[in-house]
């Protein structure tokens, strides 16, 4: 299986390179996202840490149903398209961006830990307007109305990810897919944690970053574990929720169903726009 | 059970468009549409082919299927004639799908 790769990581100009460390710059971190509740309307977010477990915030709270498979119990917006029209926002939005004693713990080489569960005390806004209490059972309600199961709120602080803590999508990818199909693609879609800009390589550059450690901002530490295969999500348009499948079957005909990539976290850090990412190896 | 629906042994093909071009594609009793479709050498989308991704979905034209299972598909689109290639069984002789909507 041949992915198409613009340019590889071999032919990329190497600029930046600080003595002593084998590092070079790639690309530039565009903007952070985290999704308080899984496939509801992500918000971006400006500075954020990214523990082990992925964007602090970043899919705490999930739906799960009684008609879902054991290993996959999310009712998610492929179910239910219009959950993407709700959203989510932490009700002291400060304390779910950092750490309390980050730096304090990273100076002892410790892990910083978590605020406890109150911190991310969350509200929802329904696409009707309605803001409620994530624990009101009117939310619950609200969902109901469109799934025969029987759903629950889940809480969890090791982030309801489907795969890795980190997904990664690039402007380029985004740019080749709206000139391959003819679509203007909100990048929305693709509900990355991290959308980057590359210096020099072109649309799907990532894939070829499989298995390399990257640097993101002073600290973070990434390394790419695998292409991110695309299912029904990416067809929901997040401002109505409609669907066009013509973008998911043009990924699958094209680039074997991959758009963007999934990476485990080494080193703990803060991130914000404008970081460099630099590669490490 | 509708006694109008066909048996597999009598269903000998079933249409697909693909790519503006509507193809007969001959049915192998017992097999999903896509198995048939790629025995064909044609090129529809596909991925996880468990009913998981819905990269196969198409729109049902005509005839009846059964699927599998279905684990991607709304309601909503349920509603809208969609149906999973990968997941699909023809129970009449008329199917037709879509796979360009």
């Amino acid at each position: 299986m041949v992915l198409e790769v613009t340019r590889p990581v071999s032919k990329i100009q190497v600029r930046g390179n600080k003595p002593g460390v084998n590092m070079s710059k790639i690309g530039t971190l565009e903007s952070v996202w985290r999704y308080p509740v899984k496939s509801m309307r992500g918000e971006q977010v400006e500075e954020v840490f990214v523990a082990y477990t992925g964007v602090m915030g970043d899919r705490l709270y999930a739906i799960s149903s009684s008609q879902a498979p054991p290993e996959f119990p999310w009712h998610t917006n492929r179910e239910q398209e219009e959950f993407v029209l709700y959203s989510a926002s932490y009700k002291n939005h400060e304390t779910t961006l950092k750490p309390p004693a980050m730096e304090a713990a990273f100076k002892e080489a410790l892990n910083p830990p978590y605020p406890l569960a109150d911190a991310f005390a969350l509200e929802i806004k329904t696409p009707a307007g309605v803001t409620l209490d994530v624990e009101d059972p009117a939310f619950l309600e609200s969902l109901r109305d469109k799934s025969a199961g029987s759903l629950r709120l889940h809480f969890t602080q090791k982030n309801a990810v489907d795969c890795r803590p980190l997904s990664l999508f690039s402007r380029q990818t985004l740019l080749q897919l709206e000139q391959e199909t003819g679509l203007e693609l909100d990048k929305r879609r693709f509900r990355a944690n991290f959308y980057v800009n590359w210096d020099t390589a072109g649309g799907f550059f990532e894939n070829d970053l499989v298995n390399r450690s990257l640097k993101v901002g002073d600290r973070l530490e990434i390394m790419v574990r695998e292409l991110d295969p695309r299912c029904k999500s990416i067809t929901i348009d997040p401002d109505t929720a409609e669907t066009q499948p013509r973008i998911l079957k043009h990924i699958a005909r094209k680039h074997n169903g991959f758009a963007g990539v999934y990476a485990a976290v080494l080193t703990e850090g803060m991130v914000k726009p404008g970081d460099e990412i630099c590669l490490l190896d | 059970m509708n006694t109008k629906l066909h048996s597999m042994a009598e269903i000998a093909s079933f249409r697909a468009t693909l790519d503006g071009i509507e193809h007969v594609v001959p049915y192998q009793p017992g097999e999903v549409l896509l198995d048939c479709m790629l025995d064909a050498d044609l090129d529809p989308a596909f991925q996880c082919q468990q009913g998981h991704c819905g990269s196969c979905m198409v729109v049902r034209i005509s005839g009846e299927v059964e699927m599998r299972q279905n684990n991607v598909l709304s309601q909503r689109d349920l509603d809208q004639g969609y149906v999973l290639l990968c997941q699909s069984i023809p129970l009449s002789a008329d199917v037709r799908v879509d796979c360009d909507e």
